[in-house]
């Protein structure tokens, strides 16, 4: 196994303890069990997947998804700072950019494995209370465009503030639920509207896609911003690494 | 109060200083670290820590360079192949058991077999019996052994240790103390910070006292004894006629203050040259018998203390 493989190994299993796992699945699965108690009502296919969709969308994908990514990403090496084991990180030979990649990648590793959970179960249920099994597109996809975003724009702010997570959750509610919803143009500053984008791009007319803002729906287009989110992400952290005391 | 530097320095620092806000934590030390063990002691506060940072990279100097092998660990991380630092936090990998930890550190520093590797460090440090024992259960003692089993895991030329022997016990503390001899003789640099003075006396060559993030002083603990010819003495004269003696001896300007019991006195000396030499003399013309003479402060703890209380 190579370093890289072995920060990530190490990482993951520092972000994916038992009970933060049953409480982020739990979490992560809200969607799936309100379609659960609405597939046994009277409600037909077209209603219960806008249900399914406004719940994966507003539920999963607008709060538990970037929670969870928020913490996991400010965990990744802000713990080995605040727990004072950074010493059996930094002090090895190994490039600072291999250091934050792979720490990033944990860290977006960590929230699709919940992520994922949540989508799969929402989609099972669905696609069954549906009979369409292409429901689960949109969700993956803006899971895995949200994840990489978040889970890569916190990493350095974890290292560099030790309330980062203060700081991930007043921009999760402040800035996207309130200013980049409120004000159609900061929506492509917000990481959740991106998201948005490319949900709605896999699943078209949704009655939330209004809220896109000046964002034009698009898997692709969303998919290259949350890169070029992860690769400044990684030139800061790569930075912060070099230059800033580690300890 | 120096002495010569190693003959060929791993470690070089020049004008190294740190300060966090308003508070100097190091100031302006240049010392030069080379094979065998050099002890780092110092008060709580004295700033051995954040030196020990400074010199592996973990934080910036204020001011001044570190030099490792040539090169600046900040810049060029491949002389971390060849450092070891224990850091002084008890924090490890908890979720981690002891072989896991230390064949991870392995890996890190690219060792080609690290289950091997981890298994010879795991045995050098006696936790083979409970290598496969998550660290979160260990007690301090083990964390400290297991934290200088991921250090050495790849055969470092220099280890750096902070406070490396709290919480172990004394069986505990001897093993590891004869691992650090050991490492200085076969060439390694080993820098061991400490305040628990009598146990670096016993491994270290060479002592680096620090007070108040400064440089007090640098050398062997003899030489360092010898150096420092200012500082009061205490001696204890065994005699047949203490009081007779201590009333023949506080006239002199050399002797500091006396304290007598009933077959010894204990003086406080500030000549220890001009004592010897008058001291037969005395006793010859007194008819005084004395059956012992003995320094009572040549451990480095009483220099270590002069050096903190006398600033």
């Amino acid at each position: 196994m190579n370093p890289q493989l072995a920060i990530i190994r190490v990482t993951l299993r520092r972000l994916i303890t038992r009970k933060r796992m049953i409480g982020f699945i739990l979490f992560a699965s809200i969607p799936a069990l309100v379609m659960l108690f609405a597939s046994t009502g009277d409600r037909g296919p077209e209603r219960l997947a806008e249900l399914y969709h406004s719940t994966t969308f507003g539920i999963l994908l607008a709060v538990a998804l970037p929670v969870i990514a928020i913490v996991n990403a400010t965990g990744a090496l802000g713990d080995e700072r605040r727990s004072h084991t950074m010493p059996f990180l930094a002090l090895k030979p190994i490039p600072r950019w291999s250091i934050a990649l792979s720490t990033m990648v944990a860290s977006v590793g960590a929230t699709l494995s919940v992520a994922f959970v949540g989508v799969g179960l929402g989609w099972l249920v669905a696609g069954f209370a549906t009979g369409r099994w292409d429901i689960g597109q949109g969700p993956a996809m803006a899971a895995l465009v949200a994840a990489i975003g978040y889970g890569t724009l916190f990493v350095p702010i974890g290292l560099l503030t030790r309330r980062a997570t203060v700081i991930g959750l007043v921009y999760l509610f402040l800035w996207e639920s309130s200013f980049a919803n409120a004000v159609a143009a900061l929506a492509p500053t917000s990481l959740g509207h991106i998201a948005l984008s490319a949900y709605v791009d896999l699943a078209p007319g949704l009655s939330f896609a209004d809220s896109l803002g000046t964002l034009e729906p698009g898997a692709g287009k969303a998919l290259t911003k949350m890169l070029v989110v992860a690769l400044v992400s990684l030139a800061f952290t790569t930075w912060a690494l070099h230059k800033r005391d580690l300890a | 109060m120096t002495m010569a530097a190693p003959a060929s320095p791993t470690v070089v620092l020049q004008g190294v200083s740190r300060w966090f806000g308003q508070k100097v934590a190091v100031s302006e030390i240049s010392a030069e670290f080379g094979a065998g063990v050099t002890g780092l002691l110092g008060p709580n506060g004295a700033g051995k820590t954040t030196l020990l940072r400074v010199l592996t990279g973990l934080i910036r100097p204020s001011e001044g360079t570190v030099s490792v092998f040539g090169f600046d660990p900040r810049s060029d991380y491949s002389v971390y192949s060849r450092i070891a630092l224990v850091p002084e936090d008890e924090n490890v990998y908890g979720f981690l058991s002891a072989h896991e930890f230390v064949a991870h550190n392995a890996r890190l520093q690219k060792v080609s077999d690290p289950d091997g590797a981890a298994r010879r460090a795991l045995d050098m440090v006696d936790l083979t019996d409970v290598a496969d024992r998550k660290l979160a259960g260990f007690s301090k003692g083990m964390r400290q052994r297991a934290k200088v089993a991921a250090a050495l895991v790849h055969e470092p030329d220099i280890v750096i240790l902070d406070e490396p022997l709290n919480g172990t016990d004394p069986v505990q503390r001897a093993h590891l103390t004869r691992i650090f001899i050991d490492m200085g003789r076969q060439g390694r640099t080993v820098i061991v910070s400490s305040h628990v003075l009598h146990e670096v006396e016993r491994m270290a060559d060479r002592v680096i006292a620090m007070v108040d993030g400064r440089l007090a002083a640098t050398g062997t603990v003899p030489a360092l004894r010898a150096a420092m010819s200012d500082i009061p003495l205490q001696i204890r004269i065994d005699c047949d006629r203490p009081r007779r003696l201590a009333a023949a001896l506080v006239e002199n300007d050399w002797v500091g203050g006396i304290n007598v019991e009933e077959a010894s006195l204990h003086i406080r000396s500030l000549d220890a040259d001009q004592l010897g030499r008058a001291l037969p003399g005395l006793a010859q013309s007194l008819d005084i018998r004395i059956t012992r003479v003995d320094p009572e402060d040549e451990s480095l703890e009483s220099v270590f203390r002069y050096l903190v209380e006398g600033r």
